[in-house]
């Protein structure tokens, strides 16, 4: 059997995941409300009404500073649904293999060259000017 | 009140919601068995949980069901979860406010030059290719945070499912490239490494950089904030 202190955790446990899940779903539909007026995607505007209530309150509620970690740690698998839509795609990623391949690993090197360069030359400056 | 009267109520049958739970049940599964992998074999990126759930489940619906789209419809809880999800990188991005307010430009130059070509250049390959519309305005959104992504291409007439492929194979090139790309410019800086992996490689390279170095991972999450963010306004009020 469970030792008192051990339900009592479990049972917060539980209650500060039912918190978070209504806080971020609360804003999601928040958000997707917000899409009629301005045009930007359901989770952008649910995040944005998010951060406001931090900047507000000045602080992350323990709550949700423990939980959405958790969650943003198993992202992964919720992204699965959606890309198994790749699958019916294949043919069509056969047909423009060579266009994905330079698309994606050319552009994605030459980017990363030239994140690195511009930063280097701007940090290096905040370095030198803070010694 | 009986199960059956409240499923019939929600426009489901029992047999709906078994499905569900059994497919909602196999992709718990095999996330589990993903991420132990990854542990296994020290995070290598191609050992990705992204790659190796897909995989996994998409071998099951072959044996299963075989019909995809199905088992997508059955997935849908899970699918919608992700939106809410993605509500909580508030918290990140809270988090990541001092640095931006101590280094304003500085950190903002770097992320909004690499915004910017990322999915310029990749987006001009394949408008030179001659690719499918739908397929240039998917590319566009190889280098943010996959779900930002995803609603992003959606919102775009893109394609939210290869938006999100797209942006996996994006990330994990970002990390296998990084150790060339240091090299042939001969800078390894902990913060450039971070503004590099968060602003083309998004979450996998965040990742990556959290094992780099404590600093590297805070200029990496902040990177992904304001790239995710800046560009998935950008495109949406352009192009949306």
């Amino acid at each position: 059997m469970l030792s008192k202190p051990r339900v009592y955790t479990l049972f917060q446990h539980l209650v500060q995941h039912i918190g978070t899940l209504i806080v971020l779903i609360g804003a999601y539909e928040l958000g997707d409300v917000a899409s009629a007026i301005i045009p930007l995607p359901a989770t952008i505007n649910g995040l944005f009404i998010l951060l406001l209530v931090f900047v507000v309150y000045g602080k992350v509620p323990q709550f949700l500073n423990t939980v959405i970690p958790v969650y943003l740690g198993h992202m992964s698998m919720f992204f699965v649904p959606a890309i198994m839509a790749v699958w019916l795609f294949q043919q069509a990623v056969y047909d423009h293999w060579l266009a994905l391949v330079l698309a994606l690993v050319l552009t994605t090197i030459a980017s990363m060259v030239l994140v690195m360069w511009v930063s280097n030359k701007l940090l290096k400056a905040t370095d030198n000017t803070s010694r | 009140m009986s199960l059956s009267s409240v499923s019939s109520a929600f426009g489901l049958t029992l047999s709906d919601i078994s499905h569900a739970a059994m497919w909602i049940v196999i992709l718990v599964l095999c996330y589990g068995f993903a991420i132990r992998l990854a542990k296994w074999t020290n995070q290598h990126v191609l050992a990705h949980p992204i790659l190796i759930t897909t995989t996994l489940v998409l071998t099951f619906t072959q044996l299963i069901e075989p019909d995809v789209q199905r088992v997508m419809t059955h997935l849908h809880p899970i699918k919608y979860l992700l939106g809410p999800l993605t509500v909580g990188l508030a918290l990140p991005v809270y988090n990541q406010l001092p640095i931006l307010r101590q280094l304003g430009v500085k950190v903002l130059l770097p992320i909004a030059v690499g915004g910017l070509f990322a999915p310029l250049s990749a987006f001009s390959v394949l408008y030179l290719l001659d690719a499918e519309p739908a397929w240039q305005l998917t590319i566009l959104t190889k280098s943010i945070t996959t779900p930002f992504a995803m609603d992003t291409a959606t919102m775009l007439g893109g394609i939210a499912g290869l938006a999100a492929v797209f942006n996996i194979i994006t990330g994990m090139i970002g990390v296998m490239a990084l150790p060339s790309v240091n090299r042939w410019l001969q800078i390894n800086d902990d913060k450039a490494n971070g503004l590099v992996l968060g602003t083309i490689a998004h979450g996998i390279g965040t990742s990556k950089a959290v094992l780099l170095s404590e600093q590297a991972g805070a200029f990496a999450s902040l990177a992904l904030c304001v790239n995710g963010v800046g560009t998935a306004i950008v495109l949406s009020v352009l192009l949306g």
